[in-house]
């Protein structure tokens, strides 16, 4: 069989030297290759793998960004072209914030990181918004205490080891105690060329009693050459604190996106993920929340619209780890062309986490007669006294609402529309902020071709 | 202004559906400004003429011609009809989950009237309709039908005929499951809303609702056939001695009356 990757130890060399990795970063690096190079590429014949075929990839000749590739700017506007056309939406608004990026919006190019800017006042009072470069330099203590620690340990499984190895990009976002941030941080990852490898490995701690929200937005033009993003975050959410992660991927057509974010959530802390796959090759996401402890919770609102050939897998773990732990998880895709959707989902909850409601649900359209979604969710309770339920639908827009707006006046297009508008809503009115939901609708509009 | 066909002209039309025949020729005038009601026993066609009107996918029209204002409304899609100013309150309207009244209302206004209407001006529109019919300002942010009673419902239906404002509103049972308020709400709303020469076709089983909105034809479907037509006084003997007497005369299966036309 060919090789999937062709990454070797000089990658991990010369990525150590590019970014000045210090001594212990370096050694997790060595370690992490080590374990990319023992643990076997996975294969259909994979449980976690089941559903999407590694092998008719074609990154082999994925590259690594040269260090030196783009310098930092300190203007939006002194951004390279493709860059600021990419961005268009966040220009508007940084213009009616007059220039001001609050609290804080870090872009990475090619997963260097061109462009940082924080609130002063926040950084006074110790919150830290930065590339993960820089942090593991500057703020080691903070950082070492979790970083591929307990929530993503190097080695766990073949692609996290390999971004463990690689990585050159990522964000980190620490919050003191008691801090409240209204206005999300925000990050962009870009990507500006064909043939690319960008490895991302961030971390987000929020300490006691901390509430923010943090939006990281991928994008890409479509080119020739196929792309590979992995990106991994490791997510720690503290006592009493609040974390809404919104992530929406919006790559070009020839990204192969494997990634992987996992939380750890302590007692009455709650996590809110907003997943958005809307671009993307084919895109396989992992997110796997634990809620260790008692009285915690989590909300998973996520959504897809697949179209031509794109492939989305998507993976979801609720684990339950204490009692009085809540988790909601609702994914909805829907799926037009040849594309094709697998969702998996797992809540699992252990034998002290009693008094635990837990829901998981996945819909799905179908649009097309090509088009084919999998649903696996499954249970595993091993407490007595919880409530969990699990459910899962695929189906086809329904012919009598169709009719029904129809004989209103809309045209049949306006009228699926409004009902795929109407499918989403659930997930989509949990995003708060307005530019963004415009940003998706275009998107969505675009693509069933308004 | 409209041509001497009337408005809407229906000339032996039959419909099948999943090859059974359901309407076996059906004709019907109606001129602009009129009140027609369909009165008929339970599964006689009455909601199969309504959804062939409005142009239901998966109804077959067999033969016969459909016209209004003079233009073929079979070669129609169920869109083109509703701009064309026919409207259709469904008996049984279907919910539409995460769609919200006011904005999908405000689409079909826009689409319908050709306007751009933003939702701030559509607001206002909408909020005055919603008063006259008495229904509360919560729903026009609520989803379409999801969750709405039987009444709730119907009222909708109204709220969405009074926003559109057709030449011809046909109303499948819209009095069903109403209370008594909320049936005179409704018959107001019919009678005042719809611009002077607009048409109404009131399919119903009861007497009630014509004595507020007042018939000047009532017919009588059997069998997938109209084989009465009358004025108001048809309806109240039809409350008074049902069905029996008109199956006797054209028989249970309406086959006797080829040579009844209903006229008017
Ligand atoms: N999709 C369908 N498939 C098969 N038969 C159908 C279908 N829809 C309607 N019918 C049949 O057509 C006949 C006429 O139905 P329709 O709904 O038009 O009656 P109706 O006069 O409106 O009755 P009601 O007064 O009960 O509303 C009935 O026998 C019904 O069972
Ligand atoms: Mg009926």
């Amino acid at each position: 069989m060919t090789e999937l990757l062709g990454f070797g130890r000089e990658d991990v060399d010369r990525i150590s030297n590019d970014s000045e990795s210090p001594d212990w970063i370096k050694e997790k690096r060595a370690t992490a290759w080590q374990a990319y190079e023992n643990l076997p590429m996975p294969t259909l014949r994979d449980e976690m793998w089941k559903y999407t075929d590694l092998s008719t990839l074609n990154i082999k000749n994925t590259r690594t960004t040269e260090a030196s590739k783009y310098s930092a700017v300190e203007k939006f506007e002194s951004f390279p072209e493709e860059a600021v056309k990419l961005l268009s939406d966040e220009a508007v608004q940084l213009e009616e914030n007059g220039g001001m990026c609050k609290p804080g919006l870090l872009i990475q190019h090619d997963s260097q990181v061109t462009f940082t800017d924080v609130e002063k006042e926040l950084t006074a009072k110790g919150v830290i918004f930065c590339s993960m470069s820089d942090a593991v330099r500057n703020h080691t203590d903070l950082v070492r205490k979790h970083f591929m620690e307990k929530v993503v340990p190097v080695g766990e499984d073949k692609f996290s080891s390999l971004n463990a190895a690689l990585w050159n990009g990522g964000i980190f976002l620490y919050v003191p105690k008691g801090i409240e941030i209204k206005m999300p941080f925000k990050s962009y990852i870009l990507m500006t060329d064909g043939g690319k490898a960008l490895f991302h490995h961030s971390l987000i701690v929020l300490e006691e009693g901390a509430h923010v929200t943090y939006i990281e937005q991928c994008r890409s033009e479509d080119y020739a050459t196929d792309s590979l993003n992995s990106s991994v975050a490791e997510v720690v959410v503290k006592e009493g604190a609040s974390l809404d992660y919104i992530t929406l991927q919006n790559w070009g057509n020839n990204v192969v996106d494997i990634s992987t974010r996992k939380a750890v959530v302590e007692r009455d802390a709650s996590l809110n993920w907003m997943v958005g796959t809307l671009g993307g090759k084919v895109t396989r996401s992992a997110y796997e929340t634990r809620l260790i402890g008692q009285g915690s919770s989590t909300k998973t609102r996520g959504f897809f619209l697949a179209s031509d050939r794109q492939h989305h897998d998507f993976w979801g773990l609720l684990s339950h780890e204490a009692p009085n732990t809540t988790a909601d998880l609702l994914y909805k895709g829907v799926l037009t062309g040849k594309s094709r959707s697998v969702f998996r989902g797992l809540i699992k909850i252990s034998e002290v986490a009693q008094l635990t409601d837990s829901y998981l649900t996945n819909n799905n359209i179908l649009l097309s007669d090509e088009a084919r979604a999998d649903s696996v969710p499954t249970l595993e309770i091993n407490a007595n006294d919880v409530k969990a339920s699990h459910g899962a639908t695929v189906g086809n827009l329904d012919k009598e609402e169709i009719f029904y707006l129809m004989s209103r006046g809309l045209t049949k297009s306006s009228a699926e529309k409004l009902i795929i508008y109407g499918f989403f809503r659930p997930v989509l009115k949990s995003i708060d902020s307005e530019i963004l939901r415009e940003h998706i609708y275009g998107f969505i509009d675009k693509k069933l071709g308004a | 202004m409209t041509t001497e066909n009337g408005l809407l002209t229906i000339k032996d039309l039959k419909v099948k559906i999943n090859d059974k025949e359901i309407l076996k020729g059906v004709n019907l005038k109606i001129g602009p400004g009129e009140v027609h009601a369909i009165m008929g026993p339970n599964g006689t066609g009455k909601s199969t003429l309504a959804y062939a009107l409005a142009g239901k996918a998966s109804y077959e029209v067999t033969s016969g011609s459909v016209t209004m204002e003079g233009e073929n409304v079979l070669d129609m899609s169920p869109d083109e009809r509703a701009r064309k100013g026919m409207f259709l309150a469904f008996q049984y309207p279907s919910e539409v989950p995460g769609v919200t009244v006011d904005n999908f209302l405000r689409v079909a206004y826009n689409t319908v009237k050709k306007k751009e209407l933003s939702i701030w001006e559509f607001r206002n529109l909408l909020k005055e309709k919603m008063e006259f019919l008495k229904i509360d300002e919560s729903f026009s942010g609520r989803y379409l039908n999801e969750g709405f009673s039987g009444g709730e419902k119907k009222r909708n239906e109204i709220l969405q005929m009074a926003v559109l404002t057709p030449k011809l509103a046909i109303l499948d049972e819209t009095d069903s499951g109403l209370d008594i308020d909320a049936l005179q709400i409704v018959a107001k709303g019919v009678n005042e809303l719809l611009p002077e020469d607009s048409s109404v076709l009131v399919i119903t089983h009861y007497q009630r609702i014509l004595r507020y909105i007042k018939p000047d034809f009532v017919h009588v479907m059997i069998n997938g056939k109209i084989v009465e037509t009358g004025g108001g006084e048809l309806a109240e003997k039809l409350e008074e001695q049902g069905y029996d007497w008109l199956k006797e005369k054209y028989g249970e299966s309406g086959k006797d009356n080829n040579n009844v036309t209903a006229n008017n």
